[in-house]
C-alpha cells in the first residue's frame, strides 16, 4: 500500500509541477498576468495564514505589502539602486518599523493586535497619500524592470517565473519554519496560549518573531509587486485589500496554511475577471459568491475538496481533521 | 495522512490550473478590425466590428454616468447602420471595464483584458484609473490612449500613442474667469478648500497661481481628509481666516459640497463662495439648507449645455440621453469629452489605424465641439513635447440669480491655454514654440485673456 | 492661536461626537455580545438616513415618525441579516462571519451607488437657526442631534436593564454560563443584531436634517466608528460614549492645527492610548477565543 501511494503521489506531484511550469505557454499574456496576480495575492495570504498559526490575525497585510512596494520604488528612483538590492532592504525596513509598532500590540493579545492592524492599515495609506515625499495620491513609479545580466523581467512569462521564484522561496521558508523547533512552539501557542506559556514558551517573543517574519515576506511581495506593476499608488494598499487577503485564506481553507491561500487567491483573482461582463454588478455578484462560499463551505474550498475526495481516494484510513476551528492545529506542512 | 493530503491537493491544483488554462486558451486578440479597414462593399448592415475601450470605475457616480453616455454613443452609431469609416460600415462595440478607484492592480487587469484579450486598439475615455499603469499597457501594444490624467505621469516625449484628451494642464482659464468674476465683485483675499485627493494635490497650487493672476491674495489652501463626516471644524477654520472668497476648487462629492456650504452658513460666514460644480438639483438642496439669499450672486462651473450650447447636434445628444436614462446628471458628462475628439479624428482621416489617428491628433490645429464646449489639443514645449497631445477642455459658467442657475457664458479655449501658460510660469518655451510654428488658432469664443497679457 | 476659537473648536468636536457615539455603540454592542465584527455597520447608518429622508419627502410624514420608521426598518434588516447569513457562519469562526459582513456591506454600498448615484439627499433643517453664546455658534440642528443621541443612549441604558438586556450582557460575559441559566442564545443574538443595526439606523435618521446623505457616507463614518471603539474599548457602552466625544474633539483640534494630516495624528494618539490602556478608556480586554 505504501509504495502504491508513493508512486501515485510522485506522479501527481510531477504532473502538477509540470502544469505550473508550462502555464505561461498554455495561455496568453492576459491569463498569465492573472496567474501572476494569483501568486501575489497568494503570498499575501500565506503571510496571514502564517501569523494565524500563533493566533494573531493581521488586518494590516496590505499596509506592509505597500511598505515593501514603496521602499523598492523609492530606493530605485531616488537612490538609483538595483531591484535586487532593494529586496532585503524592503524586508528589513518592514521588520524594523513593524518591530517598533508590534512591541506595543503583541503583548496585549489578539484583539488589540487585530484592531491595531486596522489603525496601521489606515495610517500607512494616509501617510503614503498625504506626504509629498511618497509621491502623494498619484503614487510613485519605477521605470526599469528588474534584470539579471541579459535577462530582463519585462515580459509576462519572465515575470511569471520570477513570481514562481518568489512564491517558491516563500513556501520553502514557511514550510521549513513550520517544521522546525520554533514552528512547533508556534503551533503550541496557536493551540492554547495558556498551555504554551505553562510549558515555558515565551509567548510574546515567539509571536513577535512570527509576525516579523511575516512582515518580511509581505514586504518582499511588495517588491515583487513593483516588478510587474511599476507604479505604487496608496489606494492599492488600503484596508479593503487587507480584508481581501483574509478572504483568500478563508475561501481557500484556513486550516491549510500553505495551499489554502493559494487556492483562495486563484479563485478570487479569476472570478471577478470572468465577471467583468457583469460590469457594475460585478462587485455585487462576487460578494454574493463569497457569502455563499462562507456559508456552505465553512472550511473553505480545500476543506470541501478533501471531504469529497475521501470516499474514493482516501477511504482506507479515517481522515482526522480539525473541524471548523481556526486556532486548532492546522493540517499541513 | 500527510501524503494523502498532498495527493489530493496536488491533483486538485493540477486539475484547476489545467481547466483554467484550457478555458482561457490562447487569448490572442480576436480583433476583426484590421488596420486600415479594407474597403468592402458598403452593404446595408455593418460588416465589421470596431471595439473601443473605456476604463472607468463602476463604483463611482461619474463612472456609471460615463458608462451610460458611451453605451448610448455606440447605440446611436449602430442604429444608423454602423459607423461609416473609409467606406466600411463598422458596428461599434464600446467595451467598458471597471478600472477601480486609483487601484494599480485593477487598472492593469482591466487594460490587459481589453488590450491583450479583447483586441481593443483604442482606449477612449477613462476615469479614476492609474494612467501611469495604463501607458505601460497601451504604449508597447500600440494602442491609442485618449484618457484623463490629473498627474503629469503621461507627459513624456517618448510616448507615441498617448493623447491627454482630458487633464488639468490647460484648465486654469476656467479658474481665472471665476476668480475675475469675484474680484470684480470686490473680493480681495481668498482661500482654496479641497478634499485631500490627487486632483487637489496637483491642482491647488496652480489654482492659487491663477488667483494671484486675477488679483486675489491667496492664502495657504485648506485640505480636509476624504472621510470627513462633519464639516464644522473646516468651516470654523475658514471663518477664522477672515477671507472674502472660499474656493471649492476640486470638491467632487456633492454631499461634501452641500455639507461644507451648510457648515459655513452655520458658523456665520457671509462672504463669497465659489461652489465649484453644482447642478440645479443640488442648488435646490443647498437652498433648502441655507436659503436663497445666501447663494445669491455666486458663480461657478457647470456642464449642462442647454441654454448655452448652440450646436443642435450636441443638444440632440442631451435630448436622446434624457429619453434613454431620464434626467441629465452632471457627473459624467464632462469626462466623455475625449469621445468627440476621437470621433472627429476618425471622421477626418476616415481611418481607424492607430498610427493615422495619432498623427492626425498630434498635429491638430482646431478645437472640437463637445457637449461641454470646445476642447482643443495643444503642444507642450515646456516638457519637450511638440505634438499636440495635451488638452484645454471647455467649461460653462453659471451665475446664481434669484435662486436659479443662469447660464452665463463659455470659458474659452484661449483663456484656458493662455492663462495656464502664464500662471505656470512657462511663457518662454511657448514663445519660442510660437515663433517656430506660429500661434495656434482658437475657436470663436469670448475671452478675457490675450497674448498681450502674457 | 486665537484663544476665542478654542470653545468653538471644542463644541465642534462635541457635536461630531454625538454622531459617532450612536454608531460606535451599536458596533460595540454587536462585537461584545455576539462577537461579530460588523463591517456593514456604516451601511446601516446610510440606509437610516435615506429611509428617514424618503419618509419625510416622499410620504410627507413628520420627522419623528421618520426616525421611528428608520429604526424599525434597519432593525428588521439587521435581524434578517442574522437569520439569513450570520447564524450559519458564527459557528465556523470569527473571520468567516467578519467576511460575510464585509461582503454584505459591499452589496449594500454598490446597490446604493447604482440607485442613488452621487445624488445627495437632504432634509430641510428641522430646527433652523443657530444659538450664539459669547462668540460660539451652535446650530440648533446639531443640538437636536446631541439631544437625540442622549435620549437614544438613555433608552439603550434602560433596555440593557430589562430581562433581554440582561441576557445580552450575560451572553457577552460568558456564553456557556448564560445558556446554562436558560437563556436562549439564538434569541439573544438576533435581538442584539437588531438593536445594534437599529442604533445605526437611528444615527442616520438623526443626522439627516444636519448632513446631506450620500451613498458613500456609510464607508467614511465606519472608520471613525472603528477609532471610537478602539479608544472606548470593545464591548463597553459607556466607553464608546466617552470615546466618541474624545475622538470627536481630538479630530476637531487636529484638523484645526495640522490640517488633513490630522488623521495621522489621531492614529498615533490612538496607538499610544492602546499602549497604555489595552482595553481602551473604560473597557476591559475581552476574553478572546483561544487565549
Amino acid at each position: 500500500m505504501k509504495t502504491g501511494t508513493d508512486i501515485t503521489k510522485k506522479l501527481v506531484f510531477a504532473v502538477a509541477v509540470a502544469v505550473v511550469l508550462a502555464l505561461p505557454w498554455m495561455t496568453g499574456p492576459y491569463t498569465t498576468q492573472l496567474f501572476i496576480l494569483t501568486m501575489t495575492y497568494g503570498m499575501l495570504g500565506l503571510s496571514f495564514a502564517f501569523t494565524i498559526r500563533v493566533g494573531l490575525p493581521r488586518f494590516d497585510s496590505a499596509a506592509w505589502w505597500g511598505v515593501g512596494a514603496y521602499t523598492t520604488a523609492i530606493l530605485m528612483t531616488k537612490a538609483d539602486m538595483s531591484f535586487w538590492l532593494t529586496l532585503p532592504i524592503a524586508g528589513i525596513v518592514s521588520m524594523a518599523v513593524g518591530f517598533l509598532i508590534y512591541r506595543i500590540a503583541i503583548p496585549r493579545g489578539m484583539m488589540v493586535f487585530l484592531m491595531f492592524g486596522m489603525v496601521i492599515a489606515l495610517a500607512i495609506q494616509q501617510l503614503f497619500g498625504s506626504v509629498e515625499f511618497f509621491g502623494g495620491w498619484g503614487g510613485t513609479e519605477v521605470i526599469e524592470a528588474p534584470a539579471i545580466g541579459g535577462l530582463v523581467f519585462d515580459g509576462k512569462r519572465e515575470l511569471y517565473y520570477l513570481g514562481l521564484g518568489f512564491l517558491g522561496f516563500n513556501l520553502i521558508c514557511y514550510y521549513a519554519l513550520m517544521r522546525s523547533r520554533i514552528g512547533r512552539s508556534w503551533n503550541a501557542i496557536g493551540q492554547s496560549v495558556k498551555l504554551a506559556s505553562s510549558v515555558g514558551i515565551n509567548v510574546v517573543r515567539y509571536r513577535m518573531a512570527n509576525v516579523l517574519i511575516s512582515n518580511f515576506f509581505l514586504a518582499l511581495t511588495g517588491s515583487f509587486y513593483m516588478a510587474f506593476s511599476l507604479v505604487a499608488v496608496p489606494a492599492t494598499f488600503g484596508l479593503d485589500k487587507s480584508l481581501n487577503v483574509i478572504m483568500y485564506v478563508i475561501i481557500g481553507g484556513i486550516a491549510y496554511s500553505l495551499l489554502g491561500p493559494l487556492v483562495g487567491a486563484l479563485i478570487l483573482a479569476f472570478v471577478p475577471e470572468y465577471m467583468r461582463v457583469a460590469a457594475e454588478y460585478e462587485s455585487i455578484i462576487t460578494a454574493v459568491v463569497i457569502i455563499l462560499v462562507v456559508i456552505f463551505l465553512p472550511e473553505g474550498v480545500l476543506g470541501w475538496v478533501s471531504g469529497r475526495a475521501r470516499p474514493w481516494l482516501l477511504r482506507r484510513r479515517p481522515w482526522v481533521r480539525s473541524v471548523g476551528s481556526k486556532n486548532k492545529e492546522p493540517e499541513s506542512g | 495522512m500527510k501524503k494523502r493530503y498532498w495527493i489530493v491537493m496536488a491533483l486538485a491544483l493540477a486539475l484547476v490550473l489545467g481547466v483554467l488554462g484550457v478555458a482561457c486558451g490562447k487569448d490572442e486578440p480576436t480583433t476583426s478590425t484590421d488596420a486600415g479597414g479594407a474597403v468592402t462593399t458598403a452593404g446595408a448592415g455593418p460588416t465589421e466590428t470596431l471595439k473601443i475601450g473605456a476604463m472607468v470605475s463602476l463604483s463611482t457616480p461619474q463612472g456609471l454616468e460615463m458608462q451610460k453616455w458611451l453605451t448610448m454613443f455606440a447605440k446611436i452609431k449602430n442604429e444608423a447602420g454602423g459607423w461609416d469609416i473609409g467606406g466600411t460600415k463598422y458596428k461599434l462595440d464600446y467595451i467598458i471595464y471597471d478600472s477601480g478607484i486609483s487601484d494599480t492592480t485593477q487598472t492593469r487587469s482591466a487594460y490587459e483584458k481589453a488590450v491583450l484579450q479583447d483586441g481593443v486598439k483604442h482606449i477612449v475615455c477613462t476615469w479614476t484609473d492609474v494612467p501611469a499603469v495604463a501607458v505601460t499597457v497601451t504604449e508597447p501594444n500600440e494602442v491609442l490612449w485618449m484618457g484623463l490624467d490629473f498627474s503629469p505621469d503621461t507627459l513624456k516625449p517618448e510616448f507615441n500613442y498617448t493623447i491627454r484628451a482630458q487633464c488639468l494642464s490647460f484648465a486654469l482659464g476656467a479658474a481665472y474667469n471665476m476668480q475675475k468674476y469675484y474680484v470684480d465683485k470686490g473680493a480681495k483675499t481668498s482661500v482654496i478648500c479641497d478634499t485631500d485627493t490627487l486632483q487637489s494635490q496637483v491642482g491647488n497650487a496652480n489654482w492659487a497661481k491663477s488667483g494671484e493672476l486675477a488679483g486675489l491674495k491667496e492664502l495657504e489652501p485648506i485640505t480636509f481628509p476624504n472621510d470627513t463626516a462633519d464639516f464644522a471644524p473646516v468651516a470654523t477654520k475658514i471663518k477664522s481666516l477672515d477671507v472674502d472668497l472660499v474656493e471649492f476648487a476640486y470638491v467632487n462629492n456633492p454631499d461634501q459640497l452641500v455639507n461644507l456650504i451648510r457648515a459655513l452658513y452655520d458658523v456665520g460666514y457671509d462672504k463669497f463662495i465659489y461652489p465649484g460644480l453644482i447642478d440645479p438639483e443640488m442648488l435646490a438642496n443647498i437652498i433648502s439648507q441655507v436659503g436663497e439669499e445666501y447663494v445669491e450672486g455666486w458663480s461657478g462651473m457647470y456642464y449642462d449645455p442647454r441654454g448655452i450650447q448652440t450646436d443642435p447636434e450636441m443638444l440632440a445628444l442631451v435630448d436622446r440621453y434624457e429619453q434613454e436614462y431620464g434626467e441629465l446628471s452632471q457627473e459624467g458628462i464632462y469626462w466623455i469629452g475625449p469621445w468627440f475628439l476621437f470621433e472627429e479624428a476618425v471622421n477626418a482621416t476616415q481611418s481607424i489605424d492607430v498610427d493615422v489617428l495619432t498623427e492626425y491628433l498630434k498635429s491638430m490645429d482646431h478645437g472640437v465641439n463637445t457637449i461641454c464646449g470646445y476642447t482643443q489639443l495643444f503642444a507642450r514645449p515646456d516638457v519637450g513635447i511638440m505634438g499636440t497631445v495635451d488638452s484645454a477642455p471647455g467649461h460653462y459658467m453659471y451665475e446664481i440669480l434669484d435662486g436659479q442657475m443662469v447660464a452665463k457664458r463659455t470659458v474659452s479655449v484661449k483663456d484656458q491655454y493662455l492663462v495656464s501658460i502664464k500662471a505656470l510660469g512657462v511663457v518662454e518655451p511657448f514663445q519660442k514654440y510660437w515663433e517656430e510654428n506660429g500661434r495656434p488658432t482658437f475657436p470663436e469664443e469670448e475671452s478675457l485673456f490675450d497674448f498681450s497679457d502674457l | 492661536m486665537d484663544l476665542s476659537l478654542f470653545p468653538q473648536i471644542l463644541l465642534n468636536g462635541l457635536m461630531i461626537g454625538g454622531i459617532y457615539a450612536l454608531i460606535a455603540s451599536g458596533f460595540t454592542l454587536i462585537l461584545g455580545v455576539i462577537q461579530v465584527f460588523n463591517f456593514a455597520q456604516g451601511q446601516f447608518y446610510m440606509l437610516g438616513a435615506f429611509i428617514a429622508i424618503a419618509v419625510v419627502t416622499n410620504l410627507g410624514l413628520p420627522y419623528p415618525v421618520a426616525i421611528i420608521v428608520a429604526l424599525l426598518a434597519t432593525a428588521i434588516l439587521g435581524a434578517l441579516l442574522y437569520f439569513a447569513v450570520i447564524q450559519w457562519t458564527t459557528r465556523s469562526g470569527f473571520f468567516n462571519t467578519m467576511l460575510v459582513t464585509v461582503a454584505f456591506g459591499t452589496i449594500v454600498a454598490q446597490t446604493a451607488m447604482l440607485s442613488f448615484g452621487s445624488r445627495e439627499a437632504v432634509l430641510p433643517p428641522v430646527v433652523p437657526g443657530t444659538l450664539s453664546l459669547g462668540g460660539v455658534t451652535i446650530p440648533n440642528g446639531k443640538l437636536v442631534v446631541i439631544a437625540g443621541a442622549v435620549v437614544v443612549m438613555a433608552a439603550l441604558h434602560f433596555f440593557m436593564k430589562t430581562r433581554i438586556g440582561v441576557s445580552m450582557l450575560a451572553a457577552s460575559e460568558n456564553r456557556d454560563v448564560a445558556s446554562l441559566q436558560g437563556i436562549n442564545p439564538k434569541r439573544v443574538f438576533w435581538i442584539t443584531m437588531a438593536v445594534g443595526c437599529g442604533l445605526c439606523g437611528v444615527a442616520g435618521a438623526l443626522v439627516a436634517p444636519v448632513l446631506a446623505a450620500s451613498g458613500t457616507m456609510g464607508s467614511t463614518i465606519f472608520i471613525k466608528a472603528l477609532l471610537v471603539v478602539l479608544v472606548g474599548g470593545t464591548g463597553s457602552m459607556s466607553g464608546a460614549l466617552l470615546a466618541a466625544f474624545v475622538v470627536g474633539i481630538a479630530e476637531s483640534f487636529a484638523f484645526h492645527f495640522v490640517g488633513h494630516l490630522g488623521l495621522l495624528v489621531i492614529f498615533v494618539l490612538v496607538a499610544i492610548l492602546i499602549f497604555f490602556r489595552p482595553g481602551g478608556l473604560l473597557g476591559k480586554p475581552l476574553p478572546v477565543p483561544g487565549e
